[in-house]
């Protein structure tokens, strides 16, 4: 057998086999301690920064000066790890190869301890799945896997490290197939498995087996109560779209403001949320013990519905400042609130039996983690894992249900979808993904017209004529800023507005594809084009690496076979 | 599985960027170079499992510390009167140390205080079935009940927590645990069950007068005074002038109907309030009252029935003016007779029989002015009555 031949490569693929398992099982484990290490961390920040009782003073000046030095340094040094990190982490998957700077664990472990600690209203599960990914991806290149290794052992991470953080190993393994890959089918459930398994022991090991909240065993009281539940899903999906729109809306305000802004930030959002924290200080942080009352039916009506409504806001200006932090947690505390309130009212006004408060504060939290995050397996088995009542499962799903069909009516765009297409990138979805067949990357070609911005519009008329292409892209390669046709560079020339900068007759809504988009997406989206359809990298909306006119398309219809490999 | 480009040492292709022909050619250096880093991977993950464990320990030490300050900021709000400041306070104790149960316990007391009673059932019930064999939960739950009204599922709380594990050195405890039981089925009426309890706790308790006295009071209120005097007795024997003991002496003597020894508790009675003072008269009016007192003489036996007759006279004539007309005629010749036969009493040589009769005239007199006007009655009709009880005289 020559070196290099089939029986070495086989060989190869069996021993990264068993790498990769020996090292899901590693991953697993030390994404677990990263979490519960950074758990245990934002409690020491918290009691370190504010004690058990804090003065005014300090309850308004730890969060505005954590923020100021946590701006700072997602400036300078950890520029990678503002927000969530399931978003980040998604795109290191999908775009990426999994690959994930080590310092990027590093930083978000570091930041989020400040922020959260310091009094933010984020939540710790978003941020420890991007550390364990981190983790996971700087390992595997330590190991020198291969690159597809590397990419698969990203969600393998996030698993671990959700597992830990929620004490949910069921629920980690949903959200990494439902939410990271976004297919449920995918071949790396058994290593998640292995990876959350693995983590949630060691986590139990350390921290004892007690569920996150101590809940009695709600039930479903009475058949009618499903209509109440069901109203409790509306309700959830109406606030689930109030948070996502509120939080896309401020975050786009953030980002128009001045570039030099950018480092004080997430100091302007601390100080706004310790102006909240001197009169609302159950928003501070992750809010665990608040839920636990709710949960418990320790909060009355009027209370729920403030806290609710202050949450949002509290936890809207926290992310959308910059703040390194999730929203996991917020979303479960919103949902207990508004649950809890909406089951006090249905307690009060019923006129069939109903379970008490709390079982509704249960139900509402799955309910606004389905809307919010558009992760409905997950949210049923994470409130199932974290309360461990199984009884309330039936109303969990109805509700969710819910919430989740209201919420994706009205917000197409999932959150953490939404947040990346704010910064300009595109993942793909599970209808656009396809790992054989004929793609946008096949049929485009390279050569594409292009006029600077300030280029005269007879210029880029002149650069159109040459390429023989019905339109010209406006721009660089590297930074696409709109599209002009030709007929309306032919127009403006004939009225005399040779002179004038391209930019103004610039379309800047540009109908475009991705490489790895199926032919039927660029068929459909050349119908609704300029005659040329741009095809724009997916981790930089603005870049261009092709595009596809009507002769690309001609001979694309004249050789189409089975795609090669 | 396709070539992508050359190798630059071999010129073999290379795949997914590496070159097998030079990995294979090297096996064992490649072998080696991954598994040391698996084993110093593996090595880098028990220092993190160690290096965690031990903040977690520090955390925990710290968190338990945290909860001790606010179960004592809780206490001290508690005695201070501000209980939804001690809630807050007891919540967080709770929360941040999970593990000790006093906190939730408390908590669950406080909820109980201060009206929260369906939080504070679902806590203890959730304490409870943690710690079954815990009584605090069970004794908590059975006070709630027993204030909320459901005075049968405060019994079975009750006994649930006296059938849950103690230490020994808890005897005293459970011994107030029982004797909270007993007061709980005597204000029920539930006189059996109370008194299976008082035999219960009866039969291994302390000559301490106070546990002595506890035990007597309640056997008292039971009914059964004889047990009653028993305990009281020891507890006498031990302090001679333990006020209580004394009072619930002499209350069991009394219902016994031995009315000098009531009188002798009574006398050693030091301050006696109104309700002793009215007892001790009660007893000197029937010990100095009563004709058929043994070892008297003819003419005391007389006097004392001329006494009994013409108070009950005076009491028929006092009722007489309130009742219907020929209900006061009947009155005032019972009146008039019972002064006929005083003044026949009064005339020397009156048989003992004679005297028996009398007095059991005025007993029913007095039992049939009792019934007919309550109120008011003097000592002496009081002493008229309890003397012809004593005696098994007959009704009306």
């Amino acid at each position: 057998m020559t070196a290099g031949g089939p029986s070495d490569v086989r060989d190869l693929q069996a021993r990264e086999n068993r790498l990769f398992l020996a090292l899901s099982i590693l991953i697993g484990v030390l994404a677990g301690l990263a979490a519960v290490l950074f758990s245990l961390a934002i409690d020491r920040a918290d009691y370190l920064f504010f004690g058990l009782a804090p003065s005014p003073l300090r309850t308004f000046l730890v969060p505005t000066a954590t923020g100021l030095v946590a701006g700072i340094l997602l400036v300078r040094v950890f520029p990678g790890v503002r927000g969530s990190g399931v978003p980040q982490t998604k795109a290191a998957f999908h775009l990426h190869s999994g690959d994930i700077p080590a310092r990027v664990p590093i930083g978000k472990f570091l930041m989020g301890v400040l922020c959260i600690g310091g009094g933010h209203s984020m939540g710790r599960e978003g941020p420890s799945v991007q550390i364990g990914a981190g983790l996971a991806s700087a390992a595997a290149r330590w190991l020198r896997l291969s690159p597809a290794r590397v990419r698969e052992l990203v969600p393998v991470g996030a698993a671990g490290a959700l597992a830990a953080a929620f004490n949910t190993p069921i629920a980690a393994v949903l959200f990494a197939l439902e939410e990271i890959i976004g297919d449920m089918n995918a071949r790396l459930i058994g290593s998640t498995v292995v990876a959350s398994v693995a983590s949630v022991v060691v986590q139990r090991s350390i921290l004892g087996d007690e569920p996150l909240f101590r809940v009695p065993a709600y039930e479903l009281v009475h058949p009618a109560e499903l209509i109440a539940y069901a109203a409790l899903g509306v309700a959830g999906g109406v606030i689930s779209l109030l948070f996502c729109k509120s939080l896309l809306a401020l975050r786009r305000a953030f980002q128009r403001l001045p570039s030099w802004t950018v480092a004080f930030q997430p100091a302007i959002g601390g100080a706004a949320i310790g102006l909240v924290l001197l009169a609302v200080p159950e928003v501070k942080g992750v809010g665990y013990e608040y839920i636990d009352q709710a949960l418990n039916g320790g909060l009355v009506l009027q209370a729920m519905l403030l806290l609710a409504g202050v949450k949002i806001a509290a936890t809207v200006v926290s992310y959308c400042s910059g703040n390194a932090g999730g929203i996991f947690a917020p979303s479960l505390f919103i949902g207990a609130m508004a649950g809890g309130a909406i089951g006090m009212a249905v307690n009060g006004l019923a006129p069939f039996p109903t379970g008490e408060p709390g079982a509704y504060a249960m139900v509402g939290m799955g309910t606004l983690f389905a809307g919010i995050i558009r992760a409905p397996m997950t949210s049923v088995f994470m409130i199932f894992e974290i309360t461990q009542d199984y009884q309330i499962i039936v109303p969990l799903m109805v509700a969710n249900l819910l919430s989740f069909v209201i919420s994706q009516r009205y917000q197409p765009v999932p959150i953490y979808e939404a947040l990346l297409r704010q910064d300009g990138i595109h993942l793909p979805s599970a209808s656009t993904r396809t790992p054989e067949g004929w793609a946008a990357r096949d049929l485009m070609a390279g050569d594409v017209p292009f006029a600077a911005p300030e280029d005269p519009i007879l210029v880029a008329h002149a650069r159109g004529l040459t390429s023989g292409r019905p339109a010209v892209l406006v721009g660089t390669p590297d930074r696409m800023i709109g599209i002009v046709t030709m007929d309306r560079l032919a127009a403006a020339v004939e009225a005399g507005r040779r002179d004038e900068a391209v930019h103004a007759l610039a379309d800047t809504d540009v109908v475009h594809v991705h490489p790895d988009h199926p032919v039927d997406v660029v068929l459909e989206r050349f119908a609704d084009c300029a005659g040329l359809l741009p095809v724009v990298s997916r981790s930089d909306a603005r870049r261009v690496e092709g595009a596809i006119g009507l002769d690309e398309i001609t001979r694309f219809a004249s050789r189409r076979g089975p795609r090669r490999a | 599985m396709a070539p992508h480009s050359s190798c630059p040492t071999c010129g073999s292709a290379l795949f997914a960027g590496r070159c097998l022909a030079c990995d294979t050619k090297h096996w064992a250096r490649f072998l080696h170079r991954e598994l040391l880093r698996l084993l110093v991977l593996a090595v880098i993950v028990v220092a993190a499992f160690l290096t965690t464990r031990a903040v977690a320990a520090d955390d925990e030490r710290l968190r338990r510390r945290q909860a001790l300050v606010w179960f004592e900021l809780a206490q001290q709000n508690l005695d201070e009167g501000r209980i939804d400041e001690a809630l807050t306070a007891l919540r967080r104790a709770a929360l941040k140390d999970r593990e000790n149960p006093e906190y939730r316990l408390a908590l669950g007391r406080t909820l109980a205080a201060s009206g929260r009673d369906d939080q504070a059932r679902r806590l203890l019930l959730a304490l409870r079935e943690e710690r079954p064999e815990d009584a605090e939960a069970a004794l908590a739950l059975a006070r709630l009940e027993a204030r909320v009204g459901s005075a049968d599922t405060a019994r079975r709380y009750y006994e649930a927590a006296l059938a849950a594990l103690w230490r020994p050195e808890q005897a005293a405890r459970r011994r107030e645990l029982r004797l909270e039981l007993i007061d709980l089925l005597l204000s029920r009426d539930e006189r059996a069950r109370a008194l299976a309890q008082l035999l219960e706790v009866s039969a291994n308790i302390p000559g301490e007068p106070a546990v002595q006295t506890a035990v007597g009071q309640r056997f008292l209120d039971a009914g059964e005074p004889r047990r009653a005097l028993g305990h009281f007795s020891t507890a006498l024997r031990e302090d001679a002038r333990r006020r209580d003991a004394l009072v619930g002496a002499a209350d069991a003597a009394f219902a016994l109907g031995n009315f000098a020894e009531a009188r002798r508790y009574v006398s050693r009675v030091e301050d006696p309030d109104v309700r002793v003072a009215e007892l001790a008269e009660t007893a000197r009016l029937v010990t100095e009252g009563d004709p058929l007192t043994a070892r008297i003489g003819a003419a005391e036996r007389r006097r004392r029935l001329d006494a009994a007759l013409t108070r009950a006279a005076a009491r028929l004539e006092a009722c007489a003016p309130s009742q219907p007309s020929d209900v006061q005629a009947d009155l005032t010749a019972a009146a008039i007779d019972a002064t006929t036969r005083a003044a026949a009493v009064r005339r020397r040589g009156a048989p003992l029989d004679a005297i028996e009769d009398g007095l059991d005239l005025a007993y029913r007199l007095e039992r049939r002015a009792e019934m007919l006007c309550p109120s008011p009655d003097m000592p002496l009709d009081r002493a008229l009555i309890l003397i012809g009880q004593r005696r098994g005289l007959g009704e009306p």
